[in-house]
């Protein structure tokens, strides 16, 4: 094989395939093609360009996907299972809990360090150029619009995403699911349900946490390097939030949360040999989750820049 | 959710095809069966021969590839999950093993049912239960998790949750295997006092336990090429 065609071949395993991917290693048909080199630079162009638009397509599949499954299980519980939603609330509240009040501590270490790096930083650049009026802006469009609802979201990833997909993993391969299928109890309702809502709410929660602590922490251990006083702080701070901010802010969270816990429990579920698939299903879910949560933040900051240019 | 009454269990020109992996097999192919209320049916055979997936067929969790599947004379066979709870509801499973929530207790496992399905109220639950627990005398193992009590207890407690809605049907899969004589025994006893007072009217179980197959005068079917065969001597297929 010659150069052209290792570049090929590398391209394909890695845009076609993780080995946790379900189609993986798709390397046998890629040999088997001709190879591209001997029919010029256009075909490994194409050939390229065909790869990255399957690419592509997959990805607003996963994405369809991810909403559909989102949109089946909160129909399912609200307008089939309503009757029994006082023993789902019991699941959610559990879920709100481990999701949100046990992430704070290490929300709150996480806050602070970022609300004090980015406050440090800011103040000392902005004092340069004698504009700290201009912080409370870039803290608002750092943190607000940015730094939290992505940090939060990757937290949450990391500590509850992956809980659930192992969890949902391990019912699967107990038969707890199908336990509760013969019980008449559906698991989109009792299990998948109260995780993704709990999710949420736990994670909406936790942005708001996460702002509040690292805005006035982060000025609490800004404080102790520079002479910052707090009215102007809270002056600059509250002049550069808008309700846009707000509300923007509760979005990202809110569709985060149900990127974050579908993509979840989807890939919980999907177990169905065995044990061994628990720790795919749970790398697939955080590899996919973080995709995902990234590629919607940056879509959606870019709208915003667009909208703003326009 | 209100359940309904099972007046009768009839498969008719049934088939079932595993589908989970590409085109899939057909497990049953024009299967012809009705449940009879005299004797319980009890299903023996090889590995694979269908036994277990003819119970999650009656218990309505797979659609049938074609034929019927019918209920008081009303074809159920394609009905979805929801269609089928008020019939699910009257009908009891107890696995061969697993299919505890993990993460409650005994006593939680056992009242889910009945709280989601708004069947007894929460005052009632715990002496509902406890009367169970207390026909198998497993009451101390009540607040501890699946994980925390025996194999045994915890076919126990798989065996009570089949029989918890007081249903019509009952499905156990191998229900005497990994339980002692005493609980073996319970679980007859249990069985009668079902058909007696709590309207039991079919059982069907896959079960090569002899002394239980007699103890409730089951009747013998073997699960072979999409057939029960009835009064099979061992060996002679």
């Amino acid at each position: 094989m010659d150069i052209n065609g290792r570049t090929v071949l590398v391209w394909h395993l890695f845009f076609q395939g993780s080995p946790s991917h379900k189609k993986s290693y798709q390397v046998q048909p890629l040999i088997l093609r001709k190879d591209p080199y001997e029919e010029g630079e256009l075909s490994v162009v194409l050939t390229l360009v065909d790869d990255l638009g399957k690419r592509v397509l997959d990805f607003f599949r996963h994405g369809v996907r991810i909403f559909l499954f989102f949109y089946l299980t909160t129909r399912q519980t609200l307008f089939l299972n309503w009757p029994s939603f006082k023993t789902i609330l019991h699941v959610l509240v559990s879920q709100i809990y481990f999701t949100g009040v046990l992430a704070l501590p290490l929300m709150t270490f996480i806050a602070l360090a970022v609300g004090s790096i980015v406050v440090m930083q800011s103040n000392a650049q902005l004092s340069f150029f004698g504009s700290q009026e201009m912080m409370g802006n870039i803290l608002v469009v750092t943190i607000v619009r940015e730094v939290g609802p992505l940090l939060t979201a990757l937290i949450v990833i990391a500590r509850s995403g992956t809980a659930v997909a192992s969890e949902l993993g391990n019912m699967q391969v107990n038969r707890e699911i199908e336990g509760l299928r013969m019980m008449g109890i559906e698991p989109l309702s009792y299990v998948v349900f109260p995780r993704i809502m709990g999710g949420i709410i736990g994670l909406m929660c936790l942005a708001f946490y996460f702002n509040t602590v690292a805005l006035l922490g982060g000025f609490l251990v800004a404080s102790f390097v520079s002479e910052l006083t707090f009215s102007f702080y809270v002056e600059v701070i509250s002049f550069a939030l808008s309700t846009e901010d707000f509300f923007l802010n509760i979005f990202k969270n809110i569709l985060g949360g149900i990127i974050i816990f579908s993509i979840a429990c989807e890939e919980g579920l999907k177990v169905s040999s065995g044990p061994h698939e628990v720790p795919i299903a749970t790398t697939n879910s955080v590899v996919s989750a973080i995709v995902t949560v990234m590629a919607f933040n940056l879509g959606l900051t870019g709208l915003m820049f667009a909208r703003d240019f326009l | 959710m209100k359940r309904k009454m099972i007046r009768n269990l009839i498969f008719s020109d049934a088939s079932f095809k595993d589908s989970s992996e590409g085109e899939g097999e057909f497990i049953f192919r024009g299967l012809n069966f009705e449940f009879t209320k005299s004797s319980p049916v009890i299903l023996q055979g090889p590995a694979l021969s269908g036994k277990r997936v003819l119970l999650k067929l009656l218990l309505g969790l797979f659609p049938l590839e074609s034929g019927e599947y019918f209920i008081n004379e009303e074809s159920v066979g394609g009905m979805s999950f929801n269609e089928f709870d008020p019939y699910r509801l009257n009908m009891g499973f107890s696995f061969e093993s697993g299919g505890h929530l993990n993460n409650r207790t005994l006593f939680e496992n056992l009242t889910l049912p009945l709280l989601y399905h708004d069947m007894v109220s929460k005052q009632e639950v715990s002496s509902y239960v406890e009367e169970f627990l207390h026909h198998f005398g497993i009451m101390e193992f009540r607040h501890l998790r699946p994980a925390f009590v025996g194999v045994e207890v915890r076919k126990v407690v798989n065996l009570i949750r089949a029989f918890l809605l007081h249903p019509e049907v009952v499905v156990l899969d191998n229900p005497t295997e990994g339980t002692g004589v005493e609980y073996q025994e319970k679980l007859i006893e249990l069985i009668e006092i079902h058909q007696k007072n709590r309207g039991l009217k079919y059982i069907v179980a896959v079960s090569d336990d002899e002394r239980f197959i007699e103890n409730i005068g089951g009747k013998v079917y073997l699960v072979h090429k999409s057939e029960l065969v009835p009064d099979f001597r061992r060996g002679a297929l």
